[in-house]
């Protein structure tokens, strides 16, 4: 099937050419094929066909050899953050009934304390692993082969299963829009459970050097920019900010590097200015969605989209090859040029659904089309400019926060009567949450109590970024909040303090 | 490492003056004030961008890049005071 043929092509092709890097070393396709086939073969021994292994590790090579082993053998790789909380990780793991996990030395740790009881397979130890294939036929085109974690306005994660299918027509949409091939050095700066690991897939898909970090820092990646002699790079608009505020950049030469793709938040218009200026390479949109299954609009280098069509929009560009694209009213009907109303796309490459969450899926889809729930229009040329979210989803520093997730920690909290999330604008991250809190008698109010559950209960960038009391909520005469009021509200304190 | 039984004064300025600067690079500052000199900051709530932020405000203090070294034992307030320290010849 599509990923099995990718390494199987690329192995014969180019057996001696690099597919992976890491600080740790490089697999070439003829090792990454014999590595991926001996995992297949172990995961096919311990895993029923369909059963899911947790991917909990920091970026590694050995990671995107667990996605294409997991493939190879017809089992469903599931990854997750390593930063969430113990409540965090327990949850996906009971949703997913895991039956094996790979993870890292400090994934192995967590477990042991955690979780105990789970099958551990140590995910460094994969180039060591015997010799073998995956039975023949264990993968196939149409069965789920991944389940990406995504949180959702009830608070609670969901998994999104993608098959091979929507990676294939991912790849292949992706390649008819960025020229990459043999030759192409690609480096990753997102973390490998976030659903950007497409990307990464796509570049793999064209036989080029895919190449990671272990974590980000702007050191390491100016450091890989250059000593990997990198072509192409994947980032958050945090990620390049941090970039351009670190010394390291003022000595650094890219003389290779000529397009960065960026994605998972908007663009400020200075910050691509000065990125264009300090990397001296073209800038790329990337508009992607987990649920979409990865990049699913592109502004090129060479689009030219006239100014925005309602203040503040950001372009997105054009639907990518495979995908269509619709702008709707709330009634269902199109919306004309420049009238704002929800983005919808369709297309081979989207999920099959939530997991195991079929009313979850029919709020989203619906014959084929998959409400983005981002509000945007298509100007008269044709190019789709976003402007806001309709679900309140918060994008702080390329992590997607939902409110309702925060929300929820908070009433924990026995003096809280009410809560409310909202994003207000940060200068580094883009988005930050904060937090309006009614207490349920007036003097009951503790900022350490609900510091206390953000810490022990959510992953660090879920926190907010300020917690304010309120006496009441703003509220229509239906009584419906009204977050519009609350996100006013937060960008005025937001601008009376220090955006951070 | 700095020998602390002999920083004891000097630190005390400077352990106030840490706190200061990590405070401007986090999100919610009073996260700090939960934080104990010798605990690390990451497993205590400070989050991997922040870290960044704190290790970019030390170069901007210094006016010099932090070598790797300093970058990966820069773990809790008082491993972030020992490098500034150092810097400054106490």
């Amino acid at each position: 099937m599509w990923l099995a043929d990718v390494l199987l092509r690329n192995r014969i092709r180019y057996p001696d050419g690099v597919a992976l890097r890491d600080i740790r070393r490089e697999v070439t396709w003829s090792a990454l094929h014999r590595e991926v086939s001996a995992l297949a073969a172990e995961l096919s021994s311990r895993v029923s066909p369909g059963g899911r292994v947790l991917l909990l590790s920091g970026n590694r090579v050995e990671m995107l050899e667990a996605y294409l082993g997991c493939a190879a053998a017809g089992v469903i790789a599931a990854p997750v953050n390593p930063a969430l909380t113990a409540p965090e990780v327990a949850d996906i793991i009971a949703a997913l009934r895991p039956a094996l996990v790979l993870a890292d030395p400090a994934g192995r740790a967590r477990l042991l304390a955690e979780h105990p009881g789970l099958a551990v397979l140590a995910i460094e130890d994969i180039p060591a692993l015997p010799p073998g294939v995956a039975p023949p036929g264990a993968d196939q085109l149409t069965a789920p082969v991944a389940v990406m974690q995504t949180s959702a306005t009830t608070g609670r994660p969901k998994g999104v299963a993608v098959d091979q299918r929507g990676l294939q027509v991912k790849a292949l949409s992706f390649l008819g829009e960025v020229s990459c091939g043999p030759g192409t050095v690609f480096l990753d700066a997102c973390p490998l459970f976030h659903g950007s690991v497409v990307q990464a897939l796509n570049y793999l898909a064209a036989a080029s050097t895919v190449c990671m970090l272990d974590g980000f820092t702007p050191r390491a990646c100016l450091t890989a920019l250059r000593d990997w002699r990198v072509k192409h790079m994947l980032a958050v608009p945090s990620m390049i900010a941090l970039m351009l505020r670190s010394a390291d950049l003022k000595t650094a030469e890219f003389p290779e590097l000529d397009l960065i793709m960026h994605g998972a938040a908007p663009m400020p218009a200075d910050l691509a200015d000065a990125a264009r200026a300090a990397f001296s390479a073209d800038l790329m949109t990337v508009f992607g969605i987990t649920e979409g299954g990865g990049p699913t609009l592109a502004l090129r280098p060479g689009d030219r989209p006239a100014g925005p069509p309602v203040p503040g929009a950001a372009c997105v560009g054009l639907p990518m090859l495979g995908v269509s694209c619709r702008i709707t009213r709330d009634d269902g009907t199109a919306a004309d040029a420049g009238e704002i109303g929800e983005i919808w796309v369709a297309g081979d490459g989207l999920m099959q659904g939530y997991w195991q969450d079929p009313e979850a899926t029919a709020e989203v889809m619906r014959d084929g089309w998959l409400n983005t729930r981002d509000l945007g229009c298509a100007d008269a040329h044709g190019y789709v400019w976003v402007v806001d979210r309709r679900n309140d989803l918060i994008l702080r520093g390329g992590q997607n926060v939902y409110p309702a997730e925060i929300e929820e920690t908070l009433r924990q909290a026995p003096w809280v009567a009410d809560v409310a999330v909202v994003p207000a604008t940060s200068t580094t991250w883009g988005q930050t949450p904060v937090a309006f809190v009614l207490p349920a008698t007036p003097g009951a109010y503790a900022e350490s109590d609900l510091l206390e559950l953000c810490v022990t209960r959510l992953a660090s960038y879920k926190r907010p970024s300020r917690f304010v009391a309120v006496e009441r909520m703003p509220r229509s005469v239906a009584g419906k909040l009204l977050r519009s009021r609350l996100r006013e509200d937060a960008e005025l304190l937001m601008a009376q303090g220090e955006r951070r | 490492m700095v020998d602390l039984r002999h920083q004891r004064d000097y630190l005390g300025v400077v352990m106030d003056d840490v706190r200061e600067l990590i405070k401007k690079q986090l999100d919610y500052p009073p996260l700090l004030d939960r934080i104990g000199d010798n605990e690390d900051l990451m497993a205590s709530g400070v989050n991997s961008g922040e870290m960044i932020r704190i290790a970019l405000g030390c170069e901007e203090y210094l006016c010099r890049m932090l070598t790797d070294a300093e970058l990966t034992a820069m773990t809790s307030v008082r491993a972030i005071a020992e490098v500034l320290a150092v810097q400054t010849g106490a």
